[in-house]
Order: structure tokens, then C-alpha cells, then sequence
């Protein structure tokens, strides 16, 4: 009897133990994950340099230690008044750099050692074995679908396909590579399931390099050795880069990833884009009554950041503009390097204004509008012509804007700084030159009246800028103001800043909601092992 | 004997507890906040006074609790975790805050489970929304329009507006549900403004 009892409780017990360890086997399968202490706070981490050219998007902090904020570049980092961190225009986060105020290079320098100890568990743990955990293709991957576990292969690793991680949102999987690792341009790394990125941990001895256009999910975590992490041009980090040596980027996006992602689609930041347009008039003067004036126009890429689209001109005293120079490599877009030469002749018996328009769009899907206006007064005049040209030809200025981010603000907005370049395309300096902005003042002149005349001479660029918070999509525009010879002249700039606008939220089905037959089927199994135990121990009870 | 089968009885009833602490885990709305405490990302901020925690709708019988949300990588709002909550856009104003303060809601859920917010699309202009928020002061606001928008749809005026004026808009699903890509053809976008005393 005691000892049927014992047995009882025995199953009993057992079944108490397998329902408390069932749904936790349920729910988080693989290994253990990463622990990445204060490691977890960064997006990039590096050892010596962070590095980015182009229009990069980073959401979260960047640490860079023992080497210091100037082995970064890219950035344009601003120095907080505190001195503990930096901003950059890049960078929806902070820049933390171990020459910065106390306590930041402590801070930095243990997340450092964090993310050391974290490589150090990662690349330690016990190796996959077997056809699918160990040199799984033989290090190239194209089209595997990864169930959670650990991952481990002996040599480089190549993603020259799309793959799969397919697991619950508390899965884990370590991917253990001893070479180099590298994804192919335009390559996906797929999380199906409800996987998350930051369940997901890199362990690279070797460089990673993420081609461009690739989307790449997961924590990086690069070995002490020649282990750079490569970001080419517009490629995709949902993750984090935790290197001990370089991190190069190139107009990438990065961030931690969000607990409901399924899969990914590529999503470019989007750009503002801006054009610039002279008007210089040949003759600026017809001293001797009616006659035929050219008007020469150059038109040129302000932003930079990438092609203008669809470029035209148009002249509302002149017709018709044309195209005489300028599209160098005959791809019919304004590139950044390009300055494109346009023409039209009109014959005036007046004193004529003139106003020139150019338009361009953003070389992408968005076809964001640029638009230039130039000015200028051609003076026609029956006087002595003794005078000397320069007594009577009309100023003309020129002004251009640029805001300190040209790519769509995070929603909620920021501060953002105006710079505007005024400079005079005529032959006569202008006085009295005031420059006001529509969205933002007071303007501030900043610096190029060389001569300190305070004329805007014809070799001069004078710099103003004029910081503001925007909160919703603006549109602005620049006004400079001058006269020569008793003649007005005025300049316009046209500016636009984005503020992305949340897309809709998906509340239809969830794709991470609970599997609720899966539990059922748990459940019912559970109550018939402690139903026949109890039926056991009723059983021996009457013996 | 009679300790013996107490003794038993009592193991018994210590296993079905664990059988109900079980199902507990398994049907707790954000089971890896239990089993894993570290993987969250985005995390919930402190409930402190003025943040909102109810959403009372009487028409539609709505008394639902309020989770935080913001973006997800892709650049949509986040969603609340489970049918029965709704989730406001943490980015954004508070509801009864000068803006368009944003609260997203399920609309349909697998094998039938009704959502919180499957029939948003009977309320009408003039139909009154309660938001409450942690120090227990409600904010009232009365429904102005029905919108529909495709799921791609510009909404810059859900999200955003400068009349200096307080507004509340209920986002939820509508339209054809698309297996394929998991996401409903519409969403519909309740718009109510701040009603002044």
C-alpha cells in the first residue's frame, strides 16, 4: 500500500512538474539567449571607428570606446551642452564617444566590455551538430528555412538567397561562424512566426559585410580579430552592429527591431530634394533702345543627394528655353555633379523683369517637387550711351536654402537649422540686403561680407542661417532684398521638410496571437495524465 | 490512512493548480513578459497621472484597457497585443492634449473571438468616447465623422492637426481580410473631437 502511494505521488508530482514546464517549452525554443548587458543599449558599437558616407538612418544610441568621437565620420556630430553626448542629423539617438564628459566614457567603455563577454558566451556555447546545425550548404545559404537552435559552421558563410528564421517571439537561435559572413545584394533574411531580431545573435570571428540593397535581421557580435562590419550602399540592419573593430556604413538604415515584425520590405528614407536656378541676362542693359537680350539660365542639383527627375525651365518673358549643356553622361537627370546651361533670346523695348522657373522631382518613388525661381530686370534706356553700363543695369541676387536634414523627419518632428547662401549673379554690388524666411526667423547673418563693405560685392557669398522646430510637414520660403542704382531686386528660395506620417496600423489579425488549439491540445493532454493517476490512487486506496 | 489520502487528496489539488497556472501562462496576453522578461523592446511607459488608461465607448458597449504603442520598423503604427485592449500611439499627444491623440483597436480575431473594436463602424456623429487616464479624471469626446482609408493611404490627418484643438481618432480594420498578406483591404478611422464644457 505505502508503496503504490508513493508511486502515486510520484506521477503526481511528475504531472505537477510537466504542466508548470509545458508552456514555457511551448513558448521559447533554442538556446538560451545572448545575454548583452548594457551592451543591449546600442544600436553600433565599435571598438576603433563608426564610419558612414551618404544618407544613413540609425534609430538608437552609438558607442564608440577606447577609440574616440573623432574615429567617427559621417556624422556631423553635435556636442550636447553637457558634453556627455553628441547628435547628428543621421542618427534618431545619441552618439556617445570615450573623450566625452564623465560619466559617458565609463558608461561606454562597459558596454564595451559587455558586448566582449557577450561575443565570448556567444562563440563559447555548445556547437550544432548534425546535418542541419553543423556547415549547414556547406557555409551557402540560399532558401533554408531555420527552425530555433545553434547554428555552427566552420567556415565563411555566404546568403547569396533569401532565408528564413522561422520561431515564436521568445525563440532564440545563435549562429555560430568561425569565417567571414556576407549577404548578397538585395538578399532577405526572413523572420516568420513572430521571430524577433533581438533573438537572433551573429557570432562572427570574420567581417560581415551586408551588400547593398540587403535586409540583414539580427544582433551582429564580431570577434576581437579582423572582424569589420560592412554596411553597403542602402542596405538594411534590423538589429544591432556590436563590433570590436570597424563599422562602416553607407546610407543605411539600422535600428532594434519592434515586436511585430513578420517580414521585411525594403523602406529608403525619403529625400528632399533641391534645385537651383541663375538668371543671368546678356546684355543686363540695352543702352540704345529696343533690342535682343539672352538670357542664360544654369540650373543645378542643391541637395546632391541623388538625381532630379523631369527637369524643366520655363521663362514667363521668353520662349522657348532650351537645353544647350550640362546632362554630362546623357541620363536626361540632373545629377549631383551636373550643372545643366539653358537659353532663351527675346527681343525687349521696355525695361523688362523677367522670371525663370525651375522644377525637378526626386529620383524615386515618392517624386518629391524641387523648385527654383530666378529673377532679373534687363533695363532698357534711350540715354547718353556715355553712361557707363554699371550706372544703369539693374542688381540681381540670388538666394539658396537648405535645411540640416534632407531626408523625412522622424513623425513628431525636430529642430532643424536653415541655411541660405545669397549671392549676386549681376555686375553692380547690392545694398541694403535683408533676407527673411516665411517659417522661421529671425535670420542671422553669419559670415561673407569680405571686404566688410557691407555690400553684397559680386565675388561674395553671404551665409545666413535660422533655426526652428518643425513639427508637420513645411513648406518655406526664403525672401532676399537688395537695390543698386535705384533699382529693387528680390530673390526667392523654396524649401520643403518632411515629417513622415505613420502608416496605418494592421488590427486585423495579428500574426503573433496566441495559438490557441496548440494550448487546448496541451491542456486536455495534461488533465488525462493527472485524471488517470488520481483514478490510480483511488483505485489502490479501496485495495 | 486518513493522513495518507488527505496527503493525496492535497497533491491532487496542488497538480490542478498547476494545471490552471498553466493555462494561466498560456492565455496571459504577453506570455514572454512571464517567461522571458528581457526580450521586450518597446516597453510600456510608467502609468504617472495624466496618461490615458480607459477607453469607454457605452454605445458599443467599449470598456477597454489602454496599452502604449509606437512605430514598428516598417513605419506603421503598432497594434495592441491582444482583441480585448486597445493601444494609443505613444508618439503622439495624450488624449484631451491640443493634436490628434491615436487609438487602435482589433477588428475580428481567429476561431471567432470577438475584438474590442468589431463594431466601431456603428457609431455615429454625436455618439459620445470616454478616455480616463490615471489620476481617474475622464476626458469626454463626441464623434464627428466616419472616414475609410485604404491600408497604404496618406493619413497625415489622423495623425496630425494644428486647429489648436483636441481630438481623439479610433483606428480599426475593415473591409476584406487578404490571408496572404494578413491584413484587412480598409481601415476605419473614427474621428471625435474634445467636447468643451
Amino acid at each position: 500500500m505505502k508503496k503504490f502511494s508513493k508511486n502515486s505521488i510520484n506521477v503526481l508530482v511528475a504531472s505537477f512538474a510537466l504542466s508548470l514546464v509545458a508552456p514555457i517549452a511551448v513558448f521559447a525554443a533554442g538556446p538560451a539567449a545572448i545575454n548583452l548587458n548594457s551592451a543591449a543599449n546600442f544600436v553600433i558599437l565599435s571598438k576603433t571607428a563608426i564610419t558612414t558616407t551618404g544618407v544613413t538612418a540609425i534609430t538608437g544610441d552609438l558607442g564608440i570606446s577606447p577609440a574616440l568621437s573623432t574615429d567617427t565620420s559621417g556624422f556631423g556630430l553635435i556636442l550636447d551642452g553637457s558634453g556627455t553626448f553628441s547628435t547628428s542629423a543621421l542618427v534618431n539617438g545619441k552618439i556617445y564617444a570615450a573623450d566625452y564628459t564623465a560619466p559617458t566614457p565609463s558608461t561606454v567603455g562597459t558596454a564595451v566590455s559587455a558586448m566582449e563577454a557577450a561575443y565570448t558566451d556567444g562563440a563559447t556555447r555548445t556547437p550544432g551538430v548534425g546535418a542541419t546545425n553543423l556547415n549547414l550548404g556547406a557555409g551557402t545559404l540560399s532558401g533554408q528555412n531555420l527552425v530555433p537552435g545553434t547554428y555552427t559552421w566552420g567556415s565563411n558563410v555566404s546568403i547569396t538567397g533569401d532565408i528564413t528564421l522561422t520561431g515564436a517571439a521568445s525563440d532564440t537561435w545563435i549562429l555560430q561562424i568561425s569565417g567571414n559572413l556576407s549577404i548578397e545584394a538585395n538578399k532577405k533574411i526572413i523572420l516568420a512566426g513572430g521571430a524577433l531580431p533581438q533573438n537572433i545573435f551573429w557570432v562572427v570571428a570574420g567581417t560581415t559585410t551586408i551588400k547593398p540593397g540587403a535586409n540583414f535581421s539580427g544582433i551582429i557580435l564580431a570577434g576581437p580579430g579582423a572582424s569589420t562590419i560592412a554596411m553597403q550602399s542602402g542596405a538594411i540592419l534590423n538589429g544591432r552592429a556590436l563590433g570590436q573593430t570597424d563599422v562602416t556604413l553607407i546610407g543605411n538604415t539600422v535600428s532594434a527591431g519592434s515586436a511585430t515584425i513578420v517580414s521585411h520590405r525594403n523602406r529608403t528614407p525619403q529625400i528632399i530634394p533641391l534645385i537651383g536656378i541663375l538668371n543671368v541676362p546678356t546684355p543686363l542693359a540695352l543702352t540704345t533702345g529696343a533690342g535682343s537680350v539672352t538670357y542664360n539660365y544654369t540650373v543645378w542639383n542643391v541637395g546632391g543627394q541623388q538625381a532630379l527627375t523631369n527637369v524643366t525651365v520655363v521663362d514667363d518673358k521668353c520662349y522657348p528655353v532650351t537645353l544647350v549643356s550640362g546632362d554630362v553622361n546623357g541620363n536626361s537627370k540632373l545629377d549631383p555633379s551636373e550643372k545643366w546651361n539653358y537659353s532663351c533670346t527675346s527681343k525687349l523695348s521696355n525695361t523688362t523683369t523677367n522670371t525663370a522657373i525651375a522644377t525637378g522631382y526626386s529620383d524615386d518613388s515618392n517624386h518629391q517637387a524641387a523648385l527654383a525661381t530666378a529673377i532679373a530686370t534687363v533695363v532698357v534706356s534711350t540715354s547718353a550711351a556715355s553712361t557707363p553700363i554699371t550706372a544703369l543695369v539693374a542688381p540681381i541676387l540670388n538666394v539658396v536654402e537648405v535645411p540640416n536634414i534632407l531626408t523625412a523627419l522622424p513623425f513628431g518632428g525636430s529642430d532643424i537649422t536653415y541655411t541660405y547662401t545669397v549671392t549676386n549673379p549681376g555686375v553692380v554690388a547690392v545694398h541694403n540686403v535683408a533676407l527673411t524666411d516665411d517659417k522661421c526667423s529671425p535670420t542671422t547673418f553669419i559670415s561673407g561680407d569680405t571686404n566688410g563693405n557691407g555690400l553684397l560685392d559680386i565675388n561674395e557669398k553671404w551665409i545666413y542661417t535660422c533655426k526652428t522646430n518643425i513639427q508637420l510637414s513645411t513648406a518655406s520660403v526664403a525672401t532676399v532684398k537688395g537695390d543698386a542704382n535705384n533699382l529693387p531686386t528680390l530673390a526667392y528660395a523654396f524649401t520643403n521638410v518632411l515629417v513622415a506620417v505613420p502608416e496605418l496600423p494592421n488590427t486585423g489579425l495579428p500574426t503573433d496571437g496566441g495559438n490557441t488549439s496548440t494550448a487546448i491540445m496541451i491542456l486536455s493532454g495534461l488533465l488525462i495524465v493527472v485524471s488517470t493517476a488520481f483514478v490510480v490512487v483511488l483505485k489502490k486506496k479501496k485495495i | 490512512m486518513r493522513s495518507k489520502i488527505s496527503f493525496t487528496l492535497s497533491v491532487f489539488i496542488i497538480s490542478i493548480v498547476g494545471i490552471i497556472f498553466s493555462a494561466v501562462i498560456i492565455y496571459f496576453p504577453t506570455p514572454e513578459i512571464l517567461v522571458q522578461p528581457v526580450v521586450s523592446i518597446i516597453v510600456p511607459q510608467q502609468i504617472v497621472s495624466g496618461l490615458p488608461v480607459r477607453l469607454k465607448i457605452p454605445k458599443i458597449h467599449t470598456d477597454a484597457f489602454i496599452e502604449y504603442v509606437g512605430l514598428t520598423t516598417l513605419g506603421a503604427m503598432d497594434v495592441p497585443k491582444g482583441p480585448d485592449d486597445v493601444a494609443w500611439f505613444d508618439l503622439g499627444p495624450r488624449p484631451g492634449e491640443n493634436g490628434s491623440a491615436v487609438i487602435a483597436g482589433h477588428y475580428g480575431w481567429k476561431n471567432n473571438i470577438p475584438a474590442v473594436f468589431d463594431s466601431l463602424s456603428t457609431l455615429r456623429t454625436g455618439d459620445i468616447i470616454y478616455v480616463e487616464d490615471g489620476m481617474g479624471s475622464t476626458t469626454t469626446f463626441v464623434v464627428r465623422k466616419l472616414q475609410l482609408y485604404g491600408e497604404k493611404d496618406n493619413a497625415s490627418n489622423v495623425f496630425s492637426s494644428n486647429d489648436g484643438l483636441a481630438h481623439l481618432n479610433l483606428i480599426t480594420c475593415e473591409g476584406v481580410w487578404n490571408p496572404t498578406k494578413k491584413s484587412y483591404s480598409d481601415r476605419l478611422v473614427v474621428f471625435a473631437d474634445k467636447k468643451i464644457k
